[in-house]
């Protein structure tokens, strides 16, 4: 097998943001917030992991938080005011099961088929998470930053993530990926990805604000 | 095919505006999760050979960069990939092309929007094919879900996962 030469790419990507720096703290702080709010949301406890905050290839962003062909439920939002980006939230199957139970008020199980009520109940889940994120974020830099409606699907990973990956290819190869995983000690299979992407990457309003 | 010879196939995953070839009939080239995203598999069967491109855009714009991966863009990598074929040997009357993907994945949005990338995607694909003087031989195109597309090299088929199901195009 062979690859087509791609222009290298590689010297931009991997930047990796240290988690103790404040960048990373900031974006920390807001992490342990969605954390708290999607331990509500789940009637389990959530464990948010230190955001990764990187500059990637874009190549890889349909693999952000797994592999491209998994089934997620996915909400995606965009973000606007002193700032603009775009957030992906990113639930796996079970992950989203266990949302809908507890913002329906069924008992855990309850939920199999991923129908028109459960959807809206986890887009609402979108709404809250999101919320919680970006006050955390906006609260710290000083700043005003509104959201969108959640747009919800069920679909590969990858054909989600397929939504923020175009407008990142109009601007270039590369992204600034701010992402946060959440797992569940006690439920291996559950997780959540959070993906922002600020739309001028480190020359954004409020990562020049954070840093 | 028989599971014990699927089993022996090697996935290669053709991530976001790459384009990749092989000729080893061990493998597949495969690009997982299109969603407005388009993959070109074009298939050389007297070369046993294939390549397999992730299109993410359709055009590029007037402000492209000369280091821009110009691959993402079906202008280039359509272009690219048959002439790439045929200095590997391939000849042009025997290229098979397939084409998949070109989803509208936000529903919500009006099928004239700009936004509608994967209607405007699928339309230059088809323009690239055409001018290559190819046509296509099958395709799994538009609608609002996302596929998986499979291209065997050990002989050309080309499979599409969407919505729970796997058909060959």
């Amino acid at each position: 097998m062979v690859q087509q030469e791609l222009p290298n790419t590689g010297a931009l990507a991997r930047q990796v943001v240290p988690a103790d720096s404040p960048l990373g703290r900031a974006f920390g702080r807001a992490a342990q917030a969605v954390a708290l709010a999607l331990s509500e949301l789940a009637g389990v406890e959530m464990r948010a992991a230190d955001p990764r905050i990187e500059v990637l290839p874009l190549c890889e962003l349909a693999s952000i938080g797994g592999c491209p062909g998994d089934n997620v439920v996915a909400l995606f939002l965009t973000y606007g005011g002193s700032d603009s980006g775009q957030i992906m939230l990113l639930y796996d199957l079970d992950q989203a099961r266990m949302v809908a139970d507890q913002m329906l008020w069924n008992p855990p199980g309850t939920t199999v088929e991923l129908d028109e009520m459960v959807i809206s109940a986890l887009s609402e889940s979108g709404n809250i998470l999101a919320s919680h994120f970006l006050t955390a974020i906006a609260e710290t830099a000083g700043m005003q930053l509104e959201i969108s409606t959640p747009r919800p699907l069920v679909d590969f990973r990858g054909a989600a993530l397929s939504i923020p990956a175009v407008a990142v290819a109009h601007r270039g190869d590369t992204f600034l990926s701010i992402r946060i995983d959440f797992h569940s000690d006690s439920l291996p299979l559950v997780g959540t990805t959070l993906l922002v992407v600020p739309d001028d990457g480190f020359d954004s309003t409020v990562i020049r604000s954070l840093s | 095919m028989t599971a014990s010879v699927q089993a022996r196939v090697a996935q290669v995953p053709v991530g976001l505006g790459e384009v990749k070839y092989s000729s080893d009939p061990r493998e597949a080239l495969v690009a997982f999760g299109l969603g407005s995203c388009v993959g070109v598999a074009i298939w050389a069967p007297t070369k046993t050979l294939g390549a397999l491109a992730h299109v993410i855009l359709p055009t590029a714009g007037p402000n492209m960069r000369r280091d821009e991966n110009r691959l993402k863009y079906a202008e280039f990598a359509v272009p690219a990939m048959i002439e790439e074929l045929l200095r590997r040997g391939a000849t042009p009357a025997e290229l098979v092309v397939r084409i998949a993907g070109g989803a509208q994945m936000l529903r919500d949005v009006a099928a004239s929007e700009v936004f509608n990338i994967g209607a405007r995607n699928i339309q230059q694909v088809r323009h690239e094919i055409a001018r290559a003087g190819l046509k296509i031989a099958g395709e799994h195109v538009l609608g609002y879900q996302g596929r998986t597309m499979s291209l065997f090299l050990r002989d050309g088929r080309v499979t599409i996962h969407s919505a729970g199901k796997t058909i060959e195009i």
